[in-house]
């Protein structure tokens, strides 16, 4: 960033006039005709005003809005946001999908001037909630699922498989493969500690850990999908070793 | 030309007491020196309170409003000393024949600089006529700068916010004001869903992003300061990119690699989002796409490693720094944008993640949990010398930090209030300011100056 600096700027100016000064005593000076007489300054440019006006200035979502705008002594007019470079005096028509200010700035030689305009728009509608639900699996099916089917559980800061997970884990490969046509999603879930990026990844690689062990064990891979949570979707919310040992593991769900 | 040369050794020795003089006053007592030049220069600055011509209720509390946002937004810029008002001469203080400038250059007073003005009301909008002048130059007094609103708090606080960075700009040269730039961040809810919400640089008028009651998370502002890129769990799917416009909250598309896809980051020129992808089974590598997601190229390359947190050199466009766990903890390294000449930013151990490089290409902002420490602070690794400086201390995790675009100020999560809430302070450590207040809010990003 270009800092003016005051001290230095006066201490430059000094030097170069000096500098300027020594030079000329040099010279022989040799008188050239008499400046011509200085016109008295021009009065100052008047300075620009501008009014820009919206109507109506609350509307429902997808009804059309009139911008109008007026100025006098403006070079140029420009509209901010999605607008642009307009006419010194004009009208634009908009839509504006949620609340917006339109700023308009009118510039001239005198300076320049800006309004504002608020356009409300009601009841926008927000984007669509989670548009596709989860199938709800039956009570049935998800009570056999949840008594056969076991969360294993990692080490701090690891994604490798956990020599005492391993028979937890082949007891549910064995669940699967004799219901072949369940399909199942592993969630790769972390504790709180370490930044909420590196839990993502983190997650990914155990859902990834357990993926790759059912597959080595005969089970499609077209059956499963994985998705780490990370940090976000937490079983215990304290800070001790045994909350946070719970909330380090993959999860089987159905879809 | 012995004189000459005489002189201009004197003047370059002057300019250097000068400097020497400057150097050696400026990093007062305490304060931390990241030797990014903040708070060097300070210009002290008048400026007497608007005054409202109309006497309705309402107007009067607008100008106080606007009174009041225009002086912490010039207090906040850091570069500008506002001078306490009771030095100030008595009277009101409205129009150019209102402003004598020699008491204003009285010794107890002292101003460089001084705004002043005063507002009215004409058709149901609020007109205010501002001033600034340089005390020092009474032929180049600028011009009145006329700013019309309308007569709500919104419309005043953003007629603050622009006559604060027409005096920033003009006092500093170029487009350096941050009033009118707005933070990204991410609200948790009650019921544990996330949702991405926009602010502007104070605090005020947060509005949210998404309403998709479902986790979205970390954003990242495109350079043209509408579009935000952020991931999101939306449709129980995910985590995937997703970008949505904060002026009308228009949808653009991202395709999507497959696999756990993270960490957004927009190219500087705005062509770009690099981002991490869990695409190849258990390994979360670094991609680069194009911003609607095609073409995606693999930058790391690596087995069973986490490659995560991509930010480019603002500066240059041709340097990403990333945080990857190839040493056995998480540490930043800096590759040039085609994923060759990896190497780290520094040795020196603990966890250090959430890289922000600053707008100059100077400085890399992290979180660091050093070894043995059991919490997360903000440092800034200053790139010419390999020196970190440490901006927060004893004042629970701080984590996140994301460079202002005018390279001064940045804004992180802390949870020294007990719960996660958003503050913002300059790079130097001074002007510390609580952005959120309620809830818990986490993960911000500061907006290019396109923001505005």
């Amino acid at each position: 960033m270009a800092f003016r600096n005051p001290h230095l700027r006066v201490v430059f100016l000094m030097c170069l006039l000096s500098v300027v000064f020594i030079a000329s005593c040099k010279k022989k000076v040799a008188l050239g005709p008499p400046p011509p007489p200085t016109a008295a300054p021009p009065p100052p440019a008047p300075q620009p005003t501008i009014t820009l006006r919206a109507t109506p200035a609350t509307v429902e979502r997808g009804t059309a809005v009139a911008l109008q705008w007026e100025t006098t002594n403006a070079g140029s007019v420009r509209i901010e946001p999605g607008i642009g470079d307009v006419s010194t005096t004009g009208n634009r028509s908009v839509s504006p999908n949620s609340s917006v200010t339109y700023i308009a700035t009118a510039t001239g030689p005198g300076g320049s001037a800006s309004d504002s305009a608020r356009i409300t728009v009601n009841a926008a509608a927000p984007p669509p909630p989670d548009a596709a639900p989860p199938r709800t699996p039956t009570v049935d099916e998800s009570g056999i699922f949840d008594k056969n089917i076991k969360t294993i559980y990692f080490d701090y800061d690891k994604s490798e498989l956990r020599p005492d997970q391993l028979a937890q884990l082949r007891a549910n490969a064995d669940w699967l493969k004799r219901n072949a046509n369940v399909r199942f999603v592993i969630q790769g879930h972390c504790d709180e500690r370490g930044s909420q990026e590196y839990n993502l990844a983190l997650g990914d690689h155990r859902a990834n850990a357990v993926k790759e062990y059912l597959v080595q064990q005969g089970i499609a891979e077209n059956r499963m999908s994985i998705i780490s949570y990370g940090e976000e979707r937490p079983v215990c919310r304290e800070t001790t070793e045994g909350c946070m040992q719970q909330n380090r593991r993959a999860e089987f769900v159905l879809p | 030309m012995k004189h000459l040369i005489r002189l201009t050794t004197l003047c370059l020795a002057m300019g250097l007491v000068v400097n020497l003089i400057q150097l050696s006053s400026s990093p007062r007592q305490g304060q931390i020196n990241t030797g990014t030049g903040t708070g060097a220069t300070q210009i002290r600055f008048a400026l007497p309170e608007f005054q409202s011509k109309s006497s309705d209720p309402n107007a009067v509390k607008l100008t106080s409003l606007f009174n009041q946002v225009l002086w912490d937004d010039l207090d906040y810029s850091g570069s500008i000393l506002l001078i306490n008002r009771t030095f100030y001469p008595l009277g009101k203080f409205q129009a150019a024949s209102d402003i004598k400038a020699e008491d204003w250059k009285d010794p107890r007073v002292n101003a460089q600089y001084i705004a002043f003005g005063s507002t009215d009301v004409r058709s149901g909008k609020m007109t205010i006529e501002a001033h600034l002048w340089d005390l020092a130059v009474a032929s180049d007094r600028e011009r009145g700068l006329s700013l019309g609103s309308e007569l709500s708090e919104d419309a005043v606080r953003l007629a603050a916010h622009r006559f604060a960075d027409h005096i920033v700009d003009t006092l500093f040269g170029g487009k350096v004001g941050i009033a009118q730039t707005r933070v990204a961040y991410v609200a948790v809810g009650s019921t544990g869903n996330k949702e991405v919400m926009v602010m502007d640089y104070d605090g005020a008028n947060a509005f949210p992003l998404t309403t998709f009651r479902s986790t979205s998370i970390i954003p990242s502002w495109a350079p043209d300061g509408e579009k935000i890129a952020f991931i999101t769990y939306r449709g129980n799917k995910g985590p995937n990119i997703e970008i949505l416009s904060r002026l009308d909250r228009r949808s653009f598309p991202f395709q999507a690699l497959g696999g756990t896809t993270a960490t957004p980051a927009w190219s500087p020129d705005g062509s770009k989002i690099a981002f991490s992808s869990g695409v190849e089974p258990g390994n979360m590598e670094i991609y680069v796409a194009d911003w609607n997601g095609r073409n995606a190229k693999r930058l790391t390359v690596n087995r069973k490693i986490v490659d995560i947190s991509p930010t480019w050199n603002p500066a240059t466009g041709r340097e990403l720094a990333f945080v990857s766990d190839r040493s056995g903890t998480q540490q930043i390294y800096i590759m040039d944008a085609d994923g060759t000449n990896v190497h780290p930013m520094m040795n020196e151990g603990g966890d250090a993640e959430n890289p922000s490089w600053s707008p100059d290409g100077r400085y890399i902002a992290f979180a660091w949990q050093k070894r043995d420490v059991g919490r997360y602070d903000i440092y800034i690794h200053d790139l010419a010398s390999g020196r970190n400086t440490q901006l927060t201390s004893n004042a629970g995790d701080n984590e996140r930090p994301s460079w202002a675009p005018d390279g001064r100020h940045f804004v992180f999560a802390s949870t020294r209030s007990g719960t996660s809430q958003i503050y913002s302070m300059l790079a130097n450590g001074e002007k510390l300011r609580q952005l959120t207040k309620s809830g818990r809010n986490e993960g911000p990003a500061w907006s290019t100056f396109s923001g505005k």
